[in-house]
C-alpha cells in the first residue's frame, strides 16, 4: 500500500514532462517557416534576436515542396503556425493565389531592392537571388575537364555523375526546369526543351529530394557534379569542402527568394520587424554567409563564392507566374521525361 | 542362431512376403562417456536372430543409450556391434544410421506431423527405391497388420494415442528391417492399451521372426515381452537371462528389487547346511536359503536372502513342521488389491515380511500368524 | 462483499476491448476505405488513376519486388544461420544471436545510410577498394547501392532477425525423435533437413518470411535515401501534392497487398496440429554438429555479423568523425564537431523528448491494453472475441506510411478534425499506439496461454475477487512478460520513421524526421552520421536491458497460429 504516493508521483512526473513538451512562451517568440537550412539561416536569426532582445525565432525547415504540404494543410485546418514563411516567389504566388494567405507590408527600405525584384502588391519582401550554377568536386573533377555549358552536362562521360533535385520535394528546381524546357529551348531547340530531361535521364542523373543532400553528395564524390543552387555552392565553401563552380555559357535562371508575412500570424509587429530587417543594409550584408544568395540591393557588396562578380554572370530571371501556375504539370512531364 | 542371408544395402525386394526375416544382433565391449561421466561401460550380447532382448533398468542406466548407439544415432567410444554378420560399428568404423537396416519405434513415437500416415509409412519404402505400387501395396500391407487400414490419409494430429502407436509400429516393420528397436515405445500410453499393446507387439515380433531390442523400465514389459532381460544399472549389466531366471534367481538386491517385489532379509552368522546355508536372524531364529551365491555368504559370513511376497505361505496355526523355514509374527496391516491379499508381517527384530496369496483372506491385523517358506526359494544375494 | 469490477463482467470488458480497437484500427481503416472509395457516390476513380499512372504501376511492382526479394533472401540467409545457432557448435552463436536482436531494433535507414557511403556507385569506400585492388578501369561501380538490389540489401538485415528469431526456438523445440526416425528410416542428413526439418519449419519460415515481406513493403527511410520509386514514397508524394484520393488509394493497395501476405500466411499454416513438433517426454539438450559443419557456419556467421554491422556501423562512425567528408581519410580532418553539432542542435533535443515520451507513452498505453485485449481474448469465454483477435493482428499489415494517411484523413476531415490531434502530439501518439498494439497483445496472449487459469481459480476460491485477483497473480506472474512488452514497444517506437514523417508537426519532431532533415542537408552527411551513430548506441543500450528480459519472456514477435 506504501507504493501508491510513489506511483501518483511518478504520474505526475509524467504529465509534467509531457506539458515541458509543449513548447514554452515565456519570451516573445517569431516562427518562421522556411526552406533553408538551420545553419544557413542561423546567421540571420541570430542578429535577429541581439537586435531585439527578448525575441526568440523558432525556424521550421523542410525542402520546399513538403513545405508547401505542410502549410497548406495547416491553413486547411485552420491553424497556422508560422508567422513568416521563406521560400521562392513563385511558391509564395501559389499560397496567395490558392489560399489568400499573405498579408502585404511594405518594408521599410523595400525601395532600395532592384525594382524588378520588388513585388508589385508587396505580397512578399525579396530576400536574395538564388541562381543555379554547376557545383563540383575539385578532387575528382579535374579543372581541364570541367564542363562549361549546361549542354556538356549531356556528355556520356557525366554518365551516373550528376545528381539534381526532383520537383516531387524540391520547389526552387521548378526554376532550373522551366530554364531548360521552357526557355533555353526558343535559344536551342536542339539542344533544350523536354529532350534534355529525357537524355539526363539517360545518362544516368540521379533526383535528390533536396538541394542540401545534392550538395553533400557532390562533397562526397559520391555524384561529383551537382546542378546546385548558389547558396548550397556557397555553404560548401564556407565549409571548406573541396569544391567549386561553374557559370554555364547558356546564362543561369535566377530566382527569388523572398518572405512573406501570413494573415493568420500570431505575432504580426514582429513579423514585420523580421522583414524590415531582412531587406536592411544588415541583413543583406549577412545574405551570403547565411542564405547563400545574392543581395537584392545593389547598395551591398557582393562577390560570387568563386569570385567572380555580378556583371560577370548572365542571369536569366525566371517566369514565377509560369511556374507557380503549371508545377504540377511541369513535374508530371519532368518525370515523364527523365523516366524515373 | 543361424544368421538369415545378410541384407547389405537394405534392397529388400517390395514382393517379398511381411514375413520379414530377423538377423542375430552381437554387441561386444560398448563404451559411451559424456565427458567426465561414463553412461554405457563394457556393454555386452548376444542375442539371436527373430528373438528379443530387454534392457531394463532405472533411468539413467545406459540402457536408452545403449540401444541408440545400436540404431546409430550416437557413436560409442569403443567397441563393436554386428547385425547378421554386417559390422554397424567397429570403433571408429561405423555405418551411418541410415544403412544400418533398422526399425524404430521411438519413446514419443516421432510420427511426421506434416505427412499423412501413408506418407509416414511410405518415407523409408521410398528411400530404398521402390516403386509407387509397390510401395502402395506394401503400406495397405503393414496397415492391415496393425489394424489401421482405413487410417492411410489421417495426419497424425487427428489419431488418438493408441493408433499414433500403432503407425509408429507399422512404419518400424515397413521396411521389412533385421532389427526392432524399440525406445520405451508404451510409456505414453494408459494402463489399459499399454497392456494390449504389450501383447501385440510380442506376437507381431514374433510372428514375423524379427530380432527386437526393446528398452523399458517396466518389469511388467520386460517380462512379458522378452526372451533375454538384461537388467542394467549405472551403465552396466548387471544380470542377463530369461524372464524366469531373473525373477527366480536375481543376483543381486538391486535385480531382486527392480524385477518383482520382494523381502530381502540380512542374515548373520552363516553356516552351510545341505547344499545351500542358515543364517540367523536379528532378532533371533534363523532362516534357510538353498540357492543363490551360496559359496560368497560362506566366505564372507553374511548374506542377504531374497524371498519373493507369493512364495511365503501364511496360516493362523502354526503350519506344517516340515517347511524349511518357519517364521511366527503379527499382522501390522492387510491390503485388499484385486487379485492379491497384501499381508505386512511383523516377525520381530525391527524385521516386516510382505506376503500376498490369493483371497480370501488368511488373517487379519492383529492376528498372531506362522509364516513358511522354501529354502529353494529364498535366494542367497551376491551383495 | 467484493466490489464487482472490470474483471467480474465480461461484457464491460470485451466492450472497453472492442471499443478501443475500433477506435485504434477499425475508424481510420474504414475511413480511409470509404474514402478512397466515394467521391460523390460510389466510385473507383481513384484506383483507376493510381492504375492507369505508369508511375505508380511501376512504385507497386518495386514494392512487391522487393517485399518477395527481401522475404525470399531473409530465408535464405536466416535460416542456415538459425540452424548453426540451434543446432551446431558454431562459435560465435551469442554473437550472432545478439547481433540479430541488434538489427531488428536498429533503424533501417541508418543502414541505408551507412551503405550509401560504403556502396555508392561513384565514391562508395567499397568501389573504390574494389576498383583499386582488381585495376578496374571503371569510374564507378561494380557496387550500386542506388538500386532495387541495394533497397533489398538495406532490408535484408530486418527480414533475416525475424526469420532467425521465430526459426531458432522452433528448430531448439523440434523432437530430435522426428529427425531421427528418419535416419533409421533411411534417410541421409540432408534428405532428412529437406524432408523433415525444414516442412516441420514452415510456421516459423512463413511468419519470419511475412515480417520480413510486410515489413519491407512498409520501409519509408531507405527508399527515401536510396530514392526509388517505391509506394510508400508514393503515398507522401500524394500528400505533399496534397492530393488525399490518390494517397488513400495508393495506400489501400498497400494495405491489401500487406494483408494478402498475412492472409496466405494464416491459411498455409492453419492445421497447426501437422506442425506440432513437440515430443512426449522432455529431451535433453542435443549436442549439434561439430568440426567442418560447424567452422562453415562459424564463418557465415561471421560474415554476416561484420556485413550489417561492424562495417557498415563502423563506416559511419569514420564519416561522422569527418571534419570534411570530401577530405577523406586526410590528416586533420577529424573531430568531434559533428557529435557537437548534433548535441547543440536545440531541434535535436526537442525531437529526443518528443520521442522518448512519445514512445514511454505509447509502451505503457500498449502494454495496460495489450493485457486488457488478450485477457478477454484469452480468459473469457465470450462470443466474438475472435474479432478482438483479428483487429489487434491488423495493424501489423499496415504500413505506417499507410495508416498515417487514414489518420490523417480522419483528423483533418469531420467529425474528428474537432479533437484537433493534427499536426500535434496527439496523432502520434494515437499512430504510434495503433502501429505497436499487436505486440502488447501477443506478448500478453502467449504469456497468459501458458498461465494455468487453475493459479487464478485458486485466488477466487481463496477468497480474493476478479480485480484483486488480476493484481495480485495474474499481473505479478506476467510481470516478465509486460516488462518486456514495453521495452520492445518502446525500442521500436522510439526511432519510428514511416508513419512520424507523414504526421509529424512544427513542434512534433521526433528523432527519425529530424534525422530524416538533416541528411536531406539541413546539416549534412557527417552531422547525419554522428547523430545516427548516437541513435544506435542509444538503442544498443535500451536493447541490452531489453534482451536480458527477453531471456526469460516468451517472445513477442512470432504470430501465433
Amino acid at each position: 500500500m506504501d507504493k501508491k504516493p510513489r506511483i501518483r508521483l511518478l504520474a505526475t512526473a509524467w504529465i509534467g514532462a509531457l506539458i515541458a513538451v509543449a513548447p514554452a512562451s515565456a519570451q516573445q517568440k517569431l516562427t518562421i517557416y522556411s526552406a533553408y537550412e538551420n545553419s544557413q539561416i542561423a546567421p540571420l536569426t541570430k542578429a535577429f534576436e541581439a537586435k531585439n532582445p527578448g525575441v526568440s525565432i523558432d525556424h521550421f525547415r523542410q525542402p520546399g515542396e513538403e513545405l508547401l504540404a505542410t502549410i497548406e494543410l495547416e491553413l486547411r485546418a485552420r491553424s497556422p503556425k508560422a508567422d513568416v514563411v521563406g521560400v521562392n516567389d513563385a511558391s509564395i504566388a501559389y499560397l496567395q493565389r490558392r489560399h489568400d494567405a499573405f498579408e502585404p507590408y511594405v518594408a521599410k527600405d523595400v525601395e532600395k531592392a532592384r525594382a524588378e525584384l520588388r513585388s508589385p502588391q508587396n505580397v512578399f519582401t525579396p530576400a536574395f537571388v538564388n541562381l543555379y550554377l554547376i557545383h563540383y568536386n575539385t578532387r575528382r573533377i579535374s579543372e581541364a575537364d570541367v564542363p562549361k555549358s549546361w549542354a556538356d552536362l549531356l556528355d556520356p562521360k557525366w554518365k551516373n555523375q550528376i545528381a539534381m533535385a526532383d520537383p516531387s520535394s524540391s520547389q526552387s528546381v521548378q526554376s532550373f526546369v522551366w530554364f531548360i524546357a521552357d526557355h533555353l529551348v526558343k535559344v536551342d531547340p536542339a539542344r533544350f526543351g523536354w529532350d534534355y530531361f529525357k537524355r539526363m535521364g539517360a545518362n544516368g542523373v540521379h533526383l535528390e529530394s533536396s538541394h542540401g543532400t545534392i550538395r553533400d553528395l557532390t562533397v562526397s564524390g559520391e555524384r561529383p557534379i551537382g546542378i546546385n543552387l548558389l547558396a548550397n555552392a556557397q555553404t560548401a565553401k564556407n565549409r571548406g569542402e573541396p569544391t567549386s563552380n561553374i557559370w554555364p555559357r547558356e546564362g543561369v535562371p535566377g530566382e527569388l527568394s523572398a518572405f512573406g508575412l501570413l494573415r493568420a500570424a500570431k505575432n504580426k509587429d514582429l513579423g514585420k520587424k523580421w522583414l524590415d530587417f531582412i531587406i536592411s543594409p544588415e541583413g543583406q550584408g549577412l545574405m551570403p554567409a547565411s542564405l547563400g544568395g545574392a543581395p537584392v540591393r545593389n547598395d551591398v557588396a557582393y562577390k560570387y563564392p568563386d569570385g567572380s562578380s555580378l556583371e560577370q554572370v548572365k542571369i536569366i530571371p525566371v517566369d514565377s507566374a509560369f511556374i507557380s501556375e503549371n508545377k504540377r504539370t511541369q513535374a508530371r512531364k519532368f518525370h515523364d521525361a527523365v523516366g524515373k | 542362431m543361424t544368421p538369415s542371408e545378410s541384407k547389405g544395402g537394405g534392397s529388400a525386394s517390395p514382393e517379398a512376403p511381411a514375413r520379414a526375416s530377423g538377423v542375430d544382433l552381437r554387441v561386444e565391449g560398448l563404451r559411451k562417456s559424456y565427458g567426465s561421466v561414463v553412461a554405457v561401460h563394457e556393454v555386452g550380447f548376444e542375442i539371436p536372430a527373430g528373438k528379443m532382448i530387454s534392457l531394463i533398468g532405472p533411468s539413467g542406466c545406459g540402457k536408452t543409450t545403449t540401444l541408440r548407439m545400436i540404431a546409430g544415432l550416437e557413436q560409442p567410444d569403443v567397441g563393436r556391434i554386428v547385425a547378421g554378420g554386417r559390422v554397424l560399428v567397429d570403433g571408429d568404423a561405423r555405418l551411418p544410421p541410415e544403412q544400418r537396416d533398422l526399425g524404430m519405434v521411438f519413446q514419443s513415437y516421432a510420427l511426421w506431423p506434416h505427412m499423412t500416415v501413408f506418407d509416414n509409412l511410405a518415407y523409408g519404402l521410398k528411400r530404398r527405391g521402390h516403386a509407387r505400387e509397390a510401395i502402395a501395396a506394401k503400406v495397405a500391407e503393414v496397415l492391415r497388420i496393425v489394424g489401421m487400414s482405413q487410417y492411410g490419409e489421417r495426419y497424425p494430429g487427428q489419431l488418438s494415442g493408441g493408433q499414433q502407436q500403432r503407425v509408429a509400429l507399422s512404419r518400424a516393420i515397413a521396411t521389412e528391417p533385421g532389427i526392432l528397436l524399440f525406445d520405451e515405445p508404451l510409456s505414453n500410453l494408459d494402463a489399459v492399451l499399454r497392456e494390449q499393446m504389450r501383447f501385440e507387439i510380442r506376437s507381431l515380433q514374433q510372428r514375423l521372426g524379427i530380432t527386437g531390442v526393446y528398452v523399458t523400465h517396466s518389469q511388467d514389459e520386460a517380462l512379458a515381452m522378452s526372451d533375454q532381460i538384461a537388467v542394467m544399472r549405472d551403465g552396466r549389466i548387471v544380470q542377463i537371462g530369461r524372464p524366469v531366471e531373473i525373477y527366480g534367481r536375481p543376483v543381486s538386491r538391486f535385480v531382486a528389487a527392480f524385477i518383482g517385489l520382494t523381502n530381502i532379509v540380512e542374515l548373520h552368522g552363516i553356516e552351510a547346511r545341505g547344499g545351500g546355508i542358515t543364517g540367523a536372524l536379528p532378532g533371533g531364529g534363523s532362516i534357510r536359503a538353498g540357492v543363490g551365491a551360496i559359496s560368497a555368504a560362506l566366505s564372507r559370513g553374511t548374506a542377504a536372502v531374497s524371498i519373493r511376497p507369493v512364495e511365503i505361505a501364511i496360516r493362523r496355526d502354526a503350519g506344517s513342521a516340515d517347511a524349511d523355514n518357519r517364521l511366527a509374527g503379527r499382522v501390522r496391516t492387510t491390503a485388499f488389491t484385486g487379485g492379491l491379499i497384501d499381508y505386512f508381517v511383523d516377525v520381530g527384530g525391527g524385521l516386516e515380511l510382505r506376503v500376498q496369496t490369493t483371497p480370501p483372506a488368511a488373517a487379519e491385523p492383529g492376528e498372531e500368524v506362522t509364516l513358511s517358506f522354501a529354502a529353494d526359494r529364498t535366494v542367497v544375494l551376491e551383495d | 462483499m467484493t466490489k464487482l469490477t472490470f474483471f467480474d463482467r465480461p461484457a464491460i470488458a470485451w466492450a472497453i476491448a472492442a471499443v478501443w480497437l475500433a477506435y485504434l484500427v477499425a475508424i481510420p481503416i474504414g475511413y480511409m476505405t470509404v474514402d478512397s472509395l466515394t467521391d460523390n457516390g460510389l466510385t473507383l476513380a481513384a484506383y483507376a488513376e493510381f492504375f492507369e499512372d505508369p508511375k505508380l504501376r511501376t512504385a507497386m511492382r518495386n514494392s512487391l519486388s522487393v517485399a518477395a526479394g527481401v522475404a525470399v533472401l531473409s530465408v535464405l540467409v536466416g535460416a542456415p544461420l538459425a540452424f548453426g545457432v540451434a543446432r551446431t557448435q558454431m562459435h560465435g552463436r551469442t554473437l550472432v544471436s545478439a547481433a540479430m536482436i541488434v538489427c531488428l531494433v536498429s533503424p533501417d535507414f541508418l543502414l541505408a545510410m551507412a551503405y550509401i557511403a560504403l556502396a555508392g556507385p561513384n565514391a562508395g569506400y567499397f568501389n573504390q577498394a574494389i576498383r583499386t585492388v582488381f585495376d578496374l578501369k571503371m569510374e564507378s561501380g561494380p557496387l550500386n547501392i542506388f538500386t532495387l538490389w541495394g533497397l533489398v540489401l538495406t532490408a535484408l538485415p530486418h527480414g533475416v532477425s525475424y526469420v532467425f528469431l521465430a526459426l531458432v526456438p522452433a528448430l531448439r523445440n523440434v523432437d530430435p525423435a522426428l529427425e531421427e526416425a528418419s535416419r533409421v528410416q533411411g534417410a541421409g542428413p540432408l534428405e532428412t533437413i529437406r524432408d523433415v526439418t525444414l516442412p516441420l519449419m514452415r510456421p516459423a519460415l512463413l511468419s519470419g518470411a511475412l515480417l520480413a515481406f510486410s515489413g519491407s513493403l512498409a520501409m519509408y527511410g531507405p527508399p527515401h535515401m536510396l530514392r526509388l520509386n517505391v509506394l510508400t514514397i508514393s503515398i507522401r508524394e500524394s500528400l505533399i501534392r496534397l492530393d488525399f484520393k490518390a494517397a488513400s488509394a495508393a495506400s489501400m493497395i498497400l494495405i491489401l497487398m500487406s494483408l494478402a501476405a498475412l492472409v496466405l500466411y494464416r491459411h498455409s499454416t492453419r492445421q497447426a496440429e501437422r506442425f506440432r513438433t513437440v515430443g512426449g517426454k522432455s529431451f535433453s539438450e542435443r549436442s549439434g554438429a561439430e568440426g567442418r559443419v560447424a567452422a562453415a557456419f562459424t564463418v557465415l556467421g561471421i560474415v554476416y555479423v561484420l556485413a550489417v554491422l561492424v562495417v557498415p556501423y563502423g563506416g559511419m562512425t569514420v564519416i561522422s568523425l569527418m571534419k570534411s567528408v570530401g577530405m577523406g581519410f586526410s590528416a586533420g580532418n577529424w573531430s568531434f564537431d559533428n557529435y557537437r553539432a548534433v548535441f547543440s542542435d536545440p531541434a535535436v533535443r526537442n525531437a529526443a523528448t518528443l520521442s522518448v515520451s512519445l514512445a514511454a507513452s505509447t509502451a505503457t498505453l500498449v502494454t495496460v491494453m495489450g493485457f486488457l485485449v488478450a485477457y478477454v481474448v484469452i480468459r473469457m469465454k465470450l462470443r466474438g472475441r475472435w474479432l478482438l483477435d483479428y483487429m489487434s493482428i491488423i495493424p501489423l499489415a499496415v504500413p505506417g506510411t499507410a495508416l498515417a494517411i487514414a489518420l490523417a484523413v480522419v483528423y483533418l476531415n469531420p467529425p474528428l478534425n474537432a479533437l484537433g490531434l493534427y499536426g500535434g502530439f496527439g496523432i502520434l501518439f494515437v499512430a504510434y499506439v495503433t502501429r505497436f498494439i499487436t505486440f502488447g497483445v501477443r506478448t500478453s496472449q502467449s504469456s497468459l496461454i501458458q498461465l494455468s487459469p487453475e493459479f487464478e481459480e485458486a485466488s477466487r476460491v481463496g477468497g480474493a475477487g476478479g480485480l484483486k485477483t488480476v493484481a495480485l497473480i495474474t499481473l505479478p506472474m506476467m510481470r516478465q512478460a509486460l516488462v518486456y512488452a514495453w521495452l520492445l514497444v518502446f525500442v521500436l517506437a522510439l526511432p519510428e520513421l514511416s508513419a512520424s514523417i507523414i504526421l509529424k508537426g512544427i513542434h512534433t519532431q521526433t528523432l527519425s524526421t529530424v534525422l530524416l532533415d538533416i541528411w536531406n542537408g539541413n546539416g549534412g552527411l557527417a552531422q547525419a552520421c554522428a547523430f545516427g551513430m548516437t541513435m544506435f548506441a542509444s538503442v544498443g543500450i535500451l536493447l541490452l536491458t531489453a534482451a536480458a528480459i527477453a531471456k526469460r519472456a516468451t517472445g513477442g514477435l512470432r504470430i501465433g497460429t
